[in-house]
């Protein structure tokens, strides 16, 4: 869902550790934007660098902005790709990931 | 083989607002030799060409020059730069900054910048021809720290100063004044630097003597200390390579001119369109793809497991866009 930074950045793993039940709202702790590009998106995160996503991880971290849940943001990925057979996993695969990044 | 990525437009650009300097840079690439004397482009310009860089969604605009702050509009352009949502910075020689300039960055949303030193008082004034300057640079960086803007110091290295990046690192340190972090540049032949080239040009143990220097600045200061533009890596021995930042150009970094020009680097000349007649996107995409397939590069490079981007393009006297670095030796690919 989500690849590696494709350039150099300055992330750093953050001792805190963050519950990744349903009910945590994750906020994204940069300014950031999210492109459509050639191949996927392009995610520029300020301060920290660049992330390349897919189609359905662009939208997932587009609503990590403070005011969704993981559930409603799992509700939401249903909602908009009916097709996916595990919203919650890519929600959750997602969130762990930007959490370990230093970027909550 | 090696190839570049394909993105639809530049992640990152300078844009060179103005070809104007208030300094006298003995190197300066920036080809005109009386930067004072250019003239200003007008706003209209200015924001038209911000304008197709927000059309192509280029994400973060650096302000560039000649200086930017010494663009009569520059509050204008800062303005609408950020309602146009660009993530904002800037590349500026320090010396017009101040706190309340400071403050008006920091209203438009810039977390950080660069500001070009060049060696300690002497030394830096000595490629200014300024007088004066070096304490104008460093009272512009203070401004920015104290306001929560984290400054890189841009280090060209020159034969005056090649020695002393560490120095220049320790007053810094000595004297509280605390960067996020220091690069240091490669001399290149364009602008003033070239009428004299073989007088004024590194050697390859003068650039592998700066990295020993880098690494005491890490270790013994605390500073990030790196180079900054890319460098051969087969000539630089392995503990090294991380030190080196290395060049994006042509794939996430562009240059855009003052009059819209686009250029996949600050440095080296030429042009693969101007933005205000054909969209970036198709410049980008379809103007840059021979560079990004790297076939001008020596086969080795193009081959090559450690790629490093054949080091640096505009180190190449006369190389133009499709250069490999000075120090690499060897014949063109396909």
């Amino acid at each position: 869902m989500m690849a590696e930074c494709m350039l150099p950045t300055n992330l750093s793993k953050e001792d805190k550790e963050v519950n990744m039940d349903s009910e945590f709202i994750p906020k994204i702790n940069c300014r950031f934007k999210i492109r459509q590009d050639l191949n996927g998106f392009l995610g520029f995160f300020q301060g920290k660098g660049v992330l390349t996503f897919n189609e359905i991880g662009a939208f997932i971290v587009g609503q990590m902005t403070g005011e969704k849940s993981l559930r409603e943001i799992e509700w939401a990925v249903r909602k908009a790709f009916t097709e996916i057979a595990d919203p919650k996993g890519e929600v959750v695969g997602i969130a762990k990931q930007l959490e370990e990044a230093g970027f909550f | 083989m090696n190839e570049l990525v394909s993105l639809k437009s530049p992640i990152s650009v300078n844009f060179e607002v103005t070809p104007v300097c208030n300094l006298a840079c003995e190197f300066c690439f920036n080809a005109e030799m009386e930067c004072k004397k250019l003239s200003h482009p007008p706003l209209k310009r200015v924001m038209s060409i911000l304008d197709k860089l927000a059309e192509a969604e280029v994400f973060e605009v650096r302000l560039f020059g000649g200086e930017f702050f010494v663009y009569p509009y520059w509050q204008e352009v800062l303005e609408y730069a950020d309602k146009l949502d660009f993530f904002l910075s800037f590349v500026s020689n320090g010396t017009q900054i101040n706190t309340k300039i400071a403050q008006k960055l920091v209203a438009h949303r810039v977390i950080g910048g660069a500001i070009s030193l060049h060696g300690t008082e002497e030394i830096h004034e000595s490629i200014t021809q300024v007088t004066g300057s070096f304490n104008a640079a460093v009272s512009g960086i203070r401004a920015c720290v104290e306001n929560g803007i984290g400054i890189s110091v841009l280090y060209t290295l020159t034969q005056a100063n090649h020695l002393s990046v560490f120095d220049t690192c320790l007053w810094l340190k000595e004297n509280g004044v605390e960067i996020d972090e220091i690069n240091v540049g490669r001399l290149t032949p364009y602008g003033r630097a070239k009428s004299d080239w073989k007088q004024v040009k590194l050697s390859l143990h003068d650039y592998l003597s700066v990295f020993p220097q880098l690494e005491r600045i890490r270790d013994e200061l605390g500073i990030l200390a790196s180079f900054g533009d890319a460098f051969p890596l087969c000539l630089l021995p392995v503990k090294y390579h991380d030190y080196v930042i290395g060049c994006w150009q042509g794939t996430g970094f562009g240059h855009i001119d003052h009059l819209g020009n686009v250029r996949s680097c600050s440095i080296a000349k030429g042009s693969y369109g101007n933005i205000l007649e054909i969209p970036l996107t198709e410049i980008w995409v379809e103007r840059l793809a021979h560079f990004r397939s790297l076939k001008w590069l020596p086969a080795k490079c193009q081959a090559c497991d450690n790629f490093c981007g054949g080091g640096c393009s505009a180190s190449c006297y006369d190389g133009g866009m499709y250069a490999p670095d000075e120090f690499i030796q060897g014949r063109q690919g396909g």
